[in-house]
């Protein structure tokens, strides 16, 4: 908490070190929770790429008052939506000049972010849910984020937290049933 | 195993990798996004407004000043003006107005100004605007006052000793400097101080001296400067007996004020203390580059331009009072440094991380060998033949201070005695009498033994005899070579033999009167058996010996010190 404060302190005063510090900290969590709710590596490699040149655009008045990782991993989630629903629109019916809104080929990054087995099993089963509660129970489970919080951060209720969690969950060992029991058979 | 811990299992089990391509990507544009944005450091450094409103810097900033200069808390332990009437006022006044000034005197440097009456003072820093101190040094408080934000905080000083008159205090630090067998006093001649011819006495002792100048019409001091360790310290502007409120030193929090508290252990910090202070110094306050000095002076001067920093990190209070807690245990470790002989500090202009270049290395007490910080902050001992830089030539751990002549009609030494069971039943005594301080021009020194009946055998010095002849019962006169004692061999030894049937207590519990030679300020009691001895031990010894008694450290004599068991019985 207190090194975390010592980092966004430095970044602010222009430490490439420290900025570095916070990436290589907190890259694996934000790639993996942007991965969970977008179930597209491109995607989630986009995410955490934005999410980190708002997050220096804004350090000049940035002021740290809960945890830097559950600052992130919010910022994370809000790119994702907005990501999410830019996503939909792009999957309309194409428009009159006949050309998509979607990524084009020549934009297609390389394969560059490595998932395991667990993760395309999870996020696998997430893309079956809502957003509203993929995002909920990634933030809980994942980011380790209180319903409270996660509440503040969402502008909604605790209560409008705990039942999405709630029916997220339900839905996902529907899912999840019996594949996560052989996974973790065979990992044990 | 529960489905919501599946769940959470498979999420734990979750991993993704980035190549380095991925990272290259974005941090590469997060770091250009970064130098697009950098503004200079100096630009967003605070002045006055910035250090009104970083409390807890300043208060622990405060606290250290407070303690870094209470002159003789370690020593608890020619022309017409001479040293003890250069003192006079000193030891006559009742109240002092005084300017105190840590390191160089120089524009930069921030001058403390206090008032004492009794165990109080009244302390300001002229580059903490608007914060008073107020010390009370019987009950080891502070209360620190910040008038224009209302705040009031009581540091309490936990391993001070209680003070009840601080004006008491320095002038037994001044009876001491003239009276006591471990200081040496010169005369330091003439010299102007602003326009007036000031006279000048040096009284040392390892590792401490004090230089007081004292105006030479008047005989009233002008000038205290005070050197201990590494520390140097200058009163000026001294006015004694100068009338003053009573309010001003009250402890009492005035009305309208928030009050906060907190603790600081004087004499509790170790080198991890240190090395985390450094890591803080360079990381929050540096820039990733440690401080041009760690030296009490270097962090008085640093303090506004740390508390400009410490504002704009957003600080909860919590934190600021942690971090503020760990800068004190960081400066302590050097204001009350422990280790042997001095510290050396080169991380000036080194960056945090350079594992390779050696920053800070000191050598801790009864160590053979030094630590070595590196600028990565890891530690290493090394012999010191391998140490980074030569030591400084002034660098001695102990230095010996010579036999010295003094005014006063006696001799002044250190004493242990050594008592060993002979196999023949007679129990050898040697008495190591170490020679401080004696009469100017006196080679005669008297002595008298501990059991009159039992006959002096033997004076030596260096292995060589001298010369002595009986005045009385156990009284003895001893003639000493003042020239070869003024040279540094300055250790006799005393020997005689005593029959443990003549002891108190009997060979089956041998005891013994304690009485040194002459007066001494350290007397130890030693004692060892022969395997072929008739006795053995009661204790385990250190070595051949059992200590059943030790005395001394202070810098008053004693001669009678009780008695004692010899901690030996008849073997078993």
């Amino acid at each position: 908490m207190m090194e975390d404060k010592l980092l966004v302190f430095r970044s602010r005063r222009g430490s490439r070190e420290a900025l570095t510090r916070i990436y290589e900290k907190y890259k694996a969590d934000l790639l993996l929770l942007a991965m969970g709710l977008l179930n597209d590596k491109a995607a989630a490699e986009d995410i955490v790429h934005d999410v980190f040149l708002s997050f220096v655009r804004g350090l000049d008045g940035f002021r740290l008052t809960g945890s830097l990782k559950g600052f992130l991993l919010t910022c994370t989630a809000n790119h994702a939506r907005n990501w999410n629903k830019a996503q939909r629109v792009r999957l309309r019916p194409v428009g009159a000049d006949g050309e998509s809104a979607g990524r084009t080929v020549a934009e297609e990054p390389l394969e560059t972010l490595a998932c395991n087995e667990q993760l395309e099993l999870l996020s696998g089963a997430l893309a079956e849910l809502p957003f509203e509660q993929r995002e909920i129970v990634m933030l809980h489970l994942h980011g380790r984020m209180t319903f409270q919080a996660i509440a503040k951060a969402r502008q909604i209720s605790a209560n409008t937290a705990k039942s999405r969690y709630r029916y997220g969950m339900d839905r996902l060992r529907v899912t999840l049933n019996s594949e996560v029991t052989e996974c973790n058979q065979q990992t044990t | 195993m529960q489905p919501a811990d599946d769940i959470r299992q498979l999420i734990h089990q979750s991993q993704i990798t980035s190549s380095e391509q991925v990272d290259r990507r974005i941090l590469a544009d997060a770091l250009a996004d970064l130098e697009n944005r950098r503004v200079p450091s100096d630009a967003r450094s605070g002045g006055w407004r910035i250090v009104m409103h970083s409390k807890i810097f300043r208060l622990a900033a405060a606290a250290v000043i407070v303690i870094a200069v209470l002159f003789g808390l370690q020593f608890l332990g020619g022309s017409g003006v001479t040293f003890a009437q250069a003192i006079q006022p000193i030891l006559n006044a009742n109240t002092a107005i005084l300017d105190i000034v840590v390191g160089v005197e120089d524009p930069n440097t921030p001058v403390i100004r206090d008032m004492i009456v009794g165990s109080r003072i009244r302390r300001t820093v002229d580059n903490i605007e608007g914060s008073v101190s107020i010390i009370d040094l019987e009950s080891s408080r502070i209360l620190s006052l910040t008038e224009k934000t209302k705040e009031a905080v009581y540091v309490d000083l936990k391993g001070l000793p209680s003070i009840p008159n601080y004006l008491d205090h320095l002038k037994n630090v001044f009876i001491k400097l003239q009276d006591s067998p471990h200081f040496e006093i010169q005369d330091l001649g003439t010299k102007q101080i602003d326009g007036s011819a000031a006279v000048g006495f040096l009284a040392k002792r390892p590792n401490a001296e004090i230089t007081l100048w004292a105006d030479a019409k008047t005989g009233l001091p002008v000038r205290i400067e005070h050197k201990e360790g590494q520390m140097f310290v200058v009163c000026k502007n001294l006015q004694f007996d100068v009338p003053m409120d009573e309010a001003l030193f009250s402890m009492e929090v005035p009305e309208g004020y928030s009050e906060q508290k907190m603790e600081m252990d004087l004499f509790g910090s170790t080198e991890a203390d240190f090395i985390e202070g450094l890591r803080i110094r360079a990381e929050t306050f540096g820039d990733g580059r440690f401080p041009d000095g760690v030296g009490v002076e270097d962090f008085m001067r640093s303090i506004e331009a740390m508390q400009g920093k410490g504002e704009e990190l957003g600080l909860s209070k919590e934190q600021e009072a942690e971090l503020g807690m760990k800068m004190n245990r960081h400066l302590l470790f050097i204001r009350f440094f422990k280790g042997e002989g001095k510290w050396y500090y080169r991380g000036k202009d080194v960056q945090l991380g350079e594992a390779e270049t050696p920053i800070f290395w000191y050598r801790p007490k009864d160590s053979a060998s030094y630590r070595v910080i590196y600028g990565d902050l890891h530690v290493e001992d090394v012999a010191p033949e391998n140490l980074p830089e030569p030591l400084d030539p002034d660098d001695t751990a102990e230095v010996k201070i010579g036999y010295q002549q003094w005014s006063k009609p006696e001799f002044v030494g250190t004493q242990e005695d050594y008592w060993y069971a002979l196999p023949d039943g007679k129990i050898l005594v040697k008495a190591y009498l170490t020679l401080l301080k004696g009469p100017t021009g006196v080679s005669s020194m008297p002595v008298k033994l501990p059991y009159p009946e039992v006959p002096l055998e033997a004076v030596l010095l260096d292995r060589e005899p001298l010369t002595f002849q009986s005045v009385g019962d156990g009284l003895y006169d001893v003639e000493l070579p003042l020239d070869e004692l003024a040279a540094g061999r300055t250790k006799l030894i005393f020997q005689w033999h005593v029959s443990p049937n003549d002891l108190p207590g009997g060979p089956g519990d041998p005891r013994t009167v304690l009485r040194s030679l002459i007066p001494v300020v350290s007397y130890a009691l030693k004692v060892g058996a022969d395997p072929r001895s008739d006795f053995e031990l009661t204790q385990e010894p250190t070595g051949l010996w059992v200590t059943p008694f030790t005395w001394g450290g202070a810098d008053k004599t004693g001669t009678e010190f009780g008695s004692c068991g010899l901690m030996i019985r008849p073997r078993q």
